[in-house]
């Protein structure tokens, strides 16, 4: 499962950021969102950048304070991390952040199935794919086992 | 307890004389009876400045203010107001703006930033939560505002970082010089960004990391859902998503009521060519927002070919096309976006540039102004290349511009012609206002002089108004239509109430029910969401009395700068030209009309009719202190 941006619908008023730092934190700071407009202001451009729940960065996890979850969402388990930054180093869209108040992972957890900024974006720029991915998640396990066979500084050429 | 939630807590206070940065708690009870914003704001211009200061000295105070709603995800909750003593008008200043720079600010952990002072070089503010430094900002002298922007987030090495600032036109003082955000978010008129010039202060970059908390979420929630409703519901809203204010070209054209030609005329045969319509045809790419709104008015446009291809840029509003269009006779709508793009880069507000170089082009053609003036340029009607040529030599003081950037009034006192300069209290009109009573009614009440944004009442410009609407919608038994005088100066009151609240909350008017009349939120609904974000219980009766508050000690400000009833005035253009085209052909205010109202707007206001001056017993009402209104 996972929020999906139609990028030329976005007119970029960042409702998407305030719903997402409210409903998963209780207040309003977009710096906590974890969803993030790009704004290219000289050309007029804004870009929604959202996890598309790859699961690459969790095999980057010197911790395994990553996982997805049986409906197709990445989890921290906040317990485990801590705080180094490798998935975000990692991550190809920047999608995950480290959170400036508890300096743990931050990655969108799709609300638990119900996204608030797809719920509350007024530009229709954001739906949800509730597809659940099972080979995409029996793919992640496989490389996790190889990974762990084969040690983890391969674990990058594993998972390619 | 206040300051935790809705409120950030905070006010920053800067002497750039001596570049001293204190942060000073919010004093609870201006917040709870001024709201935030544009009430705070002028209330501490008006307690913390001495009668008859120099705008442009280090006296004036610069005023930046957001609401206790800015930065939440209430609808287009994320404005400022920027206030000042007006260097192009003498009395009360402030402008008002949208983008993405408010919400920033209050992240950061900051209500209002206090200016007050001069530097003694060229500096920038830079506030990064908690840390704030006044910096060396000699390397962007004479930069635009677009450049100055990107230099700042290339300097502090981040993006994200939200700038406003001033171009060339602060710096060199024009008169009616803005303060830019976002490239096109302009806090434009009464010439705030001359006042930020005359402070050496170039810019304020923010970058904030903090919450904004809410007293009771459930309520907060429940307050937001309500008044997204009433908004999606209001019969003009898909119109202003798809064509923002741009609509009004067509709507007031039709109406009688554009300003062709200085105000000569409302309505204008090539009006078609620079409408929104054509507008949305031609040139618009895609649809923009501000910072948490759900209307969404912003288009951003290209210009493909011809003489000004490569224009690209955000807006232009109404009033734009309007005072850089149709005043000017002007129809090449490509040469109004470049123009529009230019004056936001040079920092000068559109609309007055526009109606200021309108009234020149009058003056040359009735041979009140020569070649000799103008330095060799022929004014000529609708030649475009020179409106944006004198737009350049405006924000650079160059030739001719000198003399117009100091505003129409000052260059009529030089060059005559002070009959033709549209204005209420030396703040130019570009809009035709004869043929509907109540908002020329609320030019000459307006507390920042001849505006369109201080409590016309939209409703006149509706057409098919339910029966029984006004006294449903704002309690009053009769309002005539727009040629009567019937019930205007309890509608302008209203609507007045209504913009002070909207200011001072710094929620976007367009999003109540000052620009949708029959079903936009209003002073219950306000009342719900201030009350559920702030924890500060506040019913809708004391939130009008918040309003009332505000644009009293806005008055008394400018009772202190000698305003008085005879200020309350309308230009002779309205009240001695009947309107000589359109539907309202053959209308003008009449000097008894505006009598009659401003009797009935004084005596409902509880201000004395021989002087309009709020009298002892209301200031006591309203618990409005500090103020020696003089003997009428």
């Amino acid at each position: 499962m996972k929020v999906v941006v139609e990028q030329n619908q976005c007119r970029g008023c960042r409702v998407c950021e305030l719903a997402c730092s409210y409903y998963s934190f209780g207040e309003f700071n977009p710096k906590r969102s974890r969803i993030k407009v790009v704004k290219l202001e000289h050309a007029g451009e804004d870009i929604p950048v959202v996890c598309v729940q790859c699961g690459k960065c969790i095999g980057q996890c010197p911790l395994d304070a990553l996982k997805m979850n049986e409906n197709g969402w990445i989890v921290v388990d906040e317990g485990k991390c801590i705080g180094c930054g490798q998935c975000v180093e990692f991550c190809p869209l920047g999608a995950i952040t480290l959170d400036p108040k508890t300096a743990f992972a931050s990655v969108c957890d799709v609300c638990a199935g119900d996204p608030k900024c797809v719920r509350y974006c007024p530009a229709g720029a954001l739906t949800i794919d509730t597809r659940v991915k099972p080979n995409l998640i029996a793919q992640r396990t496989r490389a996790r086992y190889a990974r762990r066979s084969l040690g983890r500084e391969t674990e990058a050429a594993a998972e390619a | 307890m206040l300051g935790l939630c809705g409120w950030a807590g905070t006010i920053l206070r800067v002497d750039l004389t001596i570049g001293k940065v204190s942060k000073v708690p919010i004093d609870p009870g201006l917040a709870r009876r001024f709201i935030g914003g544009r009430g705070m704001n002028s209330e501490i211009l008006r307690q913390e400045t001495a009668p008859g200061i120099d705008p442009l000295g280090p006296d004036n105070l610069l005023i930046f203010g957001t609401g206790p709603l800015t930065g939440t995800i209430s609808p287009s909750s994320g404005r400022y107001t920027v206030t000042a003593k007006s260097p192009l008008t003498g009395i009360l200043g402030d402008a008002n703006s949208g983008g993405f720079w408010a919400p920033e600010l209050k992240y950061a952990g900051y209500d209002q930033i206090v200016i007050s002072g001069r530097a003694n070089k060229p500096v920038y503010m830079w506030i990064d939560d908690e840390q704030v430094e006044i910096k060396d900002a000699s390397d962007l002298a004479g930069k635009d505002t677009w450049e100055t922007a990107d230099i700042i987030k290339e300097h502090l090495g981040d993006d994200g970082i939200q700038v406003t600032c001033i171009g060339p036109a602060g710096e060199r003082l024009v008169r009616f010089a803005s303060i830019i955000n976002n490239l096109s978010r302009a806090a434009g008129r009464t010439g705030v960004g001359a006042v930020m010039g005359s402070k050496n202060l170039k810019a304020v970059a923010v970058r904030g990391s903090k919450a904004v908390k809410i007293a009771d979420p459930k309520a907060f929630e429940r307050a937001v859902e309500d008044s997204l409703k009433l908004v999606y519901n209001a019969s003009n809203y898909e119109t202003y998503r798809n064509l923002g204010t741009t609509c009004l070209v067509t709507i007031l054209n039709e109406q009688g009521a554009i300003g062709y030609k200085n105000c000569q005329a409302g309505t204008w045969e090539k009006a078609h060519e620079i409408s929104g319509e054509t507008l949305l045809q031609k040139y618009v790419v895609r649809h923009k927002g501000c910072f948490g709104c759900r209307i969404q008015c912003s288009r951003y446009y290209e210009v493909p070919k011809g003489e000004y291809a490569g224009t690209a840029g955000e807006g232009p509003e109404y009033a734009n096309l309007q005072a850089l269009g149709a005043s000017c006779a002007n129809s090449d709508l490509a040469s109004i976006l470049y123009a529009n793009n230019l004056a936001n880069k040079l920092g000068l507000d559109a609309i007055t540039a526009g109606v200021t170089i309108a009234w020149a082009m009058e003056c040359y053609e009735k041979g009140i102004i020569s070649k000799r003036d103008t330095g060799g340029i022929e004014l000529e009607w609708g030649d475009s290349h020179l409106i944006v040529a004198l737009l350049e030599m405006i924000a650079e003081r160059e030739g001719f511009g000198n003399v117009l950037a100091e505003g129409p009034l000052r260059a009529a006192e030089k060059l005559g012609g002070q009959e033709y300069v549209v204005h209420v209290k030396g703040m130019p009109i570009h809009q035709d206002q004869r043929t509907r009573k109540g908002c020329a009614l609320a030019h000459a009440t307006s507390s920042r002089g001849g505006d369109h944004l201080r409590g016309i009442p939209i409703i006149e410009q509706f057409a098919n108004i339910p029966p029984n609407a006004h006294q449903t919608l704002y309690g009053i038994s009769e309002v005539g239509h727009a040629y009567s005088t019937v019930g205007k100066a309890q509608l302008v009151i209203w609507n007045e109430h209504l913009c002070a609240v909207a200011d001072s909350l710094e929620i976007c008017k367009f999003a109540t029910a000052w620009n949708m009349p029959l079903t936009g939120p209003r002073f219950g609904d306000f009342a719900k969401l201030l009350s559920a974000a702030t924890g500060v219980s506040m019913n809708e009766t004391e939130i009008v009395r918040a309003g009332e508050r505000i644009v009293n000690t806005e008055r008394l400000f400018n009772v202190r700068e000698g305003i008085a009833r005879k200020d309350d005035k309308l230009p002779k253009r309205f009240t001695e030209e009947a309107a000589p085209s359109g539907p309202g052909k053959g209308q003008r205010i009449t000097p008894e009309d505006l009598e009659t109202m401003l009797d009935e707007y004084y005596k409902t206001r509880g201000w004395r009719l021989s002087d309009g001056i709020p009298t002892e017993e209301k200031l006591r009402e309203l618990e409005l202190t500090g103020c020696s209104p003089k003997a009428g």
